[in-house]
């Protein structure tokens, strides 16, 4: 494989040099595979990793012969998916989800799963049935979450991209504590059909990677209607990388004030002017806008997303598949197996969920959320009366202690505050790194778009990153 | 009995005619071996997402349609969320606040409209077969389309519960929306039974009864509340909101739970489906399979063919049958000889078949068999040959008379030899009919039947026999 450093290229420059005979697609696999079993000890961000398949894959693309890691949560056929919990412990997909058939078409190579909190119910990695993931700049500190496992394989290049679901910015926060690109797509846009859902009318799954370019091509390859997912939108197909080429000249970019309040940190602050001075040298026009419902954007998030999963997780039951504590009755059966299957988090969704839906509490909790979700919605399309996108922090703070936050449920909750606003209104948003903190913490920014109009944030987010090279940095463990 | 007014609302659980289940591919073959039509989507897999069966919904709407219900244009689906282990989700997809169907009814032949409440769309569970020290579990049934017909509280008889059942099966028979067998499960009942003194308005205590698995058991157990109920009333007891299961053999309902146990199902709405719009266009092309209505056509055939009511109403329990009665008096204008016919010889043929699709005759051939028949050309027992032949072939009856030879013999010049012979082979009989013992006579005529190997016209035989011994004797 000659010269080629492959940690400093962008998948989109690697299958350019398989394309072009400079290296094959068996020596990409075997230099990143090994670079998982020198480093990942250290982050513990995969929880299966699978040496190269015999047989290559058919299909191709311009990321094809490229391995990619995928979240425990995306069904990949004859593979163990968990959704990193002990009640799906074992569990063997008998089926591809959707993304994972269209990932195969394209010629791309699942390298393994990564770690989660489980059922993507947590901000940190730390509620994961097997380890907890470390954040590659820091090891004391977490990668984020849900989606730790793969934000911080790909901070630390142990692969070039991943997949990635998010439903209240699983996602996008840490992908800003780990230094990467993480994106969430309009919820429509991506096939949810085997990713074991959490939220269903908030999941999306979308994909993590360390620049713009890679974000585009991988959105090509996952997006698209989908004849299994009644709720994938029947648009006609977008070419994402066709925004690459567009500069950003008269775009307007909306800074909503409730985003820059007490609680965000000083640096990140700090940061995302600098970030609005990049765009305004690049010829985006700023602009001051409104969304007053903000505030309530985390209790709401937090009944509707609990009420879906205590109904989506009810399937776990010990009868047909996972996890299952025998007993001498059909409750005791259910009971003992869902308290020893589930963890502490699981459950206190569950119950809160529970809660939210049972009669004499729905209409008070359930359906005022729903209202409420419906005013959050209204928010952003006035807003996007006057603007083409939207900048705010991801994450209030950077990445935080490990163990920090894990008993303290409200807390962690309070660090999806930027991003539950999207999923709530089904809109496509998207966190890229701006910066470090004095500590040498990324820092993330988040661009939010128009329904459908994920383009406009691949084409504002690659204008950004021709111009800095937060990106391009690498942790050193 | 007198004291009170019975007052019982019926929940009926239909399965849809479909091939395929209602939100996933697999076939909704009644009798495959367990666990083989199954897939992860109804065996609720992680990961898995509902797709609506457009047919289901086709279907769902032609019978809200048929059963005369306002039907709501923008519909969406709902978790139903409860724990058993034939529920492979734990949660079943239902509806609940926006029913494909409301406010509809279905008229008694009294005249009395029995009011339907909703008619909304679901997915079956799966079944349970309990062994001595565990359970098994099928999942063939999870995900077959059923449709919920829920009445008012409105039928006042057991009779008339039985009624609205009947009328209900033709009604959904008819438009071909559901085979409605419920031997086989395809419609189930469950009741709720209340009793008020005559002059109250308010409606006393409901119970609510499951498990009558047929049309008696719906009755039977419908009589037995009655009564437990009016004797509890009587003696000034109170009666329990409750559950309870009709027993077959101990013909009685047992408590199976309490208001206090009722289920909190926590309904919301699916969001893996989105909201569906019933556009004029799907109504429109629903209606068109919208026949005559079983009460109308059992009306029209009562006034129009003068038949009995015993007749018309085996005529119209079954579709086919009528259709085929009525097609059969357009090319023979005999209504009640083809209705002889058809529900004599034919519907024996046709019942010991179990299958319509085994026959092959076609009413044009049928008519004619009767005709030849009511023509003096076939005699009873010819008739029933050439019917045997052409039944489940539709051989041409004509072809097929010539064929067999079982053209009727009733030319005397052909018969008048046979009868020679017999009156020369049977002197005792002869003499004994001569003698004044008349009954000899039809001794010797079955001689004749015998001779022609059935084909003589009997009549005709009779008549020459006595013209002949009586020339003879003179």
């Amino acid at each position: 494989m000659g010269n080629i450093n492959l940690i400093n290229l962008s998948g989109f420059e690697i299958a350019k040099n398989i394309r072009e005979n400079l290296i094959t697609s068996k020596e990409v696999y075997q230099f990143f595979y090994n670079r998982i079993k020198e480093l990942d000890s250290k982050l513990n961000s995969f929880i299966e990793v699978y040496e190269e398949a015999e047989r290559k894959p058919d299909g191709d693309s311009q990321l094809k012969g490229l391995p990619i890691a995928i979240k425990d949560n995306i069904c990949i056929k004859g593979k163990k998916i968990t959704c990193a919990s002990k009640i799906l412990a074992n569990h063997i997909s008998v089926y591809d989800a959707t993304v994972i058939k269209k990932l195969k078409e394209a010629g791309l190579k699942i390298i393994g799963t990564t770690n989660m909190d489980e059922f993507a119910f947590g901000s940190s990695t730390e509620n994961s049935c097997y380890f907890t993931t470390k954040n590659p700049w820091n090891t004391k500190k977490v990668p984020g979450g849900s989606s730790g496992g793969s934000a911080a394989a790909v901070a630390l290049r142990l692969v070039p991209f991943a997949l990635g679901s998010d439903t209240g910015g699983s996602i996008r926060q840490p992908a800003s504590f780990c230094g990467v690109v993480g994106f969430k797509p309009t919820y429509g846009l991506v096939s949810r059909y085997g990713l074991i859902a959490f939220a269903s009318s908030l999941d999306q799954i979308g994909p993590i990677t360390t620049n713009f370019i890679d974000c585009a091509y991988l959105l090509n390859i996952i997006s698209g209607k989908d004849k299994n997912d009644s709720t994938s939108a029947d648009i006609e197909k977008i070419d994402f990388t066709k925004y690459l080429n567009e500069d950003i000249k008269g775009l307007k970019i909306g800074i909503p004030k409730e985003y820059f309040k007490e609680g965000l940190d000083k640096e990140i602050k700090e940061s995302l002017k600098e970030v609005i001075e990049v765009f305004k040298k690049n010829g985006a026009i700023i602009l001051d806008i409104n969304l007053p419902h903000t505030e309530y954007a985390v209790a709401t998030y937090y009944i509707l997303a609990s009420s879906e999963a205590s109904s989506n997780l009810a399937r776990y039951d010990g009868i047909k598949y996972g996890f299952r504590k025998e007993e001498d009755s059909l409750s005791k059966l259910y009971t003992s197996t869902r308290r020893d299957g589930f963890g502490l988090e699981a459950k206190r969704r569950i119950f809160l969920g529970t809660f939210s839906l049972s009669s004499g509490y729905y209409d008070a909790y359930y359906l005022r959320a729903l209202k409420v979700r419906t005013l959050i919605r209204l928010d952003f399309e006035n807003a996007f009366k006057e603007v083409d996108a939207i900048l705010t922090p991801t994450s209030p703070t950077p990445a935080f202690d490990i163990g920090e936050k894990i008993d303290d449920p409200l807390s962690m909750y309070l660090s999806d505050i930027y991003t539950i606003p999207a999923n709530l209104a089904g809109l496509p948003a998207v966190s890229f790194p701006c910066g470090f903190t004095k500590n040498n913490l990324p820092i993330g920014a988040q661009l939010i778009g128009k329904e459908f109009c994920d383009g406009i944030l691949i084409r504002l987010g690659f204008s950004y990153q021709c111009k800095t090279d937060y990106h391009k940095r690498i942790p050193e463990l | 009995m007198n004291e009170f007014d019975v007052v019982i609302g019926l929940e009926v659980h239909v399965q849809l005619k479909t091939k395929s289940k209602i939100f996933c591919s697999c076939s909704t073959e009644f009798e495959s071996p367990p666990n083989t039509n199954i897939c992860p989507i109804c065996c609720g897999y992680p990961g898995v997402l509902p797709v609506l069966n457009k047919k289901a919904l086709e279907l769902a709407i032609r019978v809200a349609i048929a059963l005369n219900c306002n039907i709501n244009r923008e519909i969406y689906f709902e978790r139903k969320n409860y724990f058993y282990p034939d529920l492979p989700k734990n949660y079943q997809i239902s509806q609940y606040k926006m029913p494909i169907g409301f406010d509809g009814f279905l008229e008694l032949l009294s005249g009395k409209a029995i009011k339907i409440k909703r008619v909304h769309l679901e997915e079956d569970a799966g079944k349970l077969i309990h062994k001595e020290n565990y359970s098994l579990v099928d999942f063939n049934r999870t995900g077959i389309p059923l449709l919920e017909i829920v009445s008012e509280p409105v039928i006042s008889s057991p009779y008339e519960a039985s009624e609205y059942l009947n009328y209900l099966k033709l009604t959904l028979q008819y438009i071909d929306a559901s085979d409605c067998d419920m031997e086989k499960g395809f419609l189930r009942c469950d009741a709720n039974i209340s009793l008020k003194p005559k002059d109250a308005t308010k409606l006393g205590t409901k119970v609510e009864i499951k498990n009558m698995n047929t049309f008696r058991g719906v009755v039977d157990a419908l009589e037995y509340e009655i009564k437990r109920q009016e004797s509890l009333l009587m003696n000034k007891k109170e009666i329990i909101q409750e559950t309870r299961l009709w027993n077959k053999d101990l013909s009685k309902t047992i408590s199976m739970r309490t208001k206090e146990e009722a289920h909190d199902y926590r309904y919301f709405p699916e969001p893996d489906l989105p909201d569906f719009f019933i556009t004029d266009k799907m109504l429109e092309e629903q209606k068109k399979f919208i026949v005559e209505k079983p009460q109308e056509k059992r009306k029209r055939f009562i006034e129009q063919y003068n038949l009995s009511y015993k007749e018309v109403d085996i005529m119209i329990s079954d579709l086919w049958l009528s259709n085929f009665f009525e097609k059969a008096i357009s090319f023979y204008n005999r209504p009640k000889e083809i209705s002889n016919w058809l529900l004599g010889p034919f519907l024996e043929k046709y019942n010991s078949l179990k299958d319509k699709d085994k026959i092959k005759i076609s009413p044009e051939n049928f008519s004619k068999i009767v005709k030849y028949f009511c023509e003096d050309k076939l005699n009873n027992l010819t008739a029933k040959t050439v019917l045997d032949l052409c039944i489940t072939t539709n051989a041409d009856v004509d072809d097929v008379i010539l064929k067999e030879g079982l053209s009727q013999v009733s030319l005397e010049d052909e018969l008048i030899k046979f009868i020679d012979e017999i009156i020369k082979e049977n002197p005792k009989a002869i003499s004994e009919y001569l003698n004044g013992k008349k009954e000899a006579i039809m001794f010797l005529v079955g001689c004749v039947m015998k001779k022609t190997n059935k084909k003589a016209n009997p009549k005709v035989a009779k008549e020459l026999l006595e013209r002949r011994i009586n020339e003879k004797s003179h």
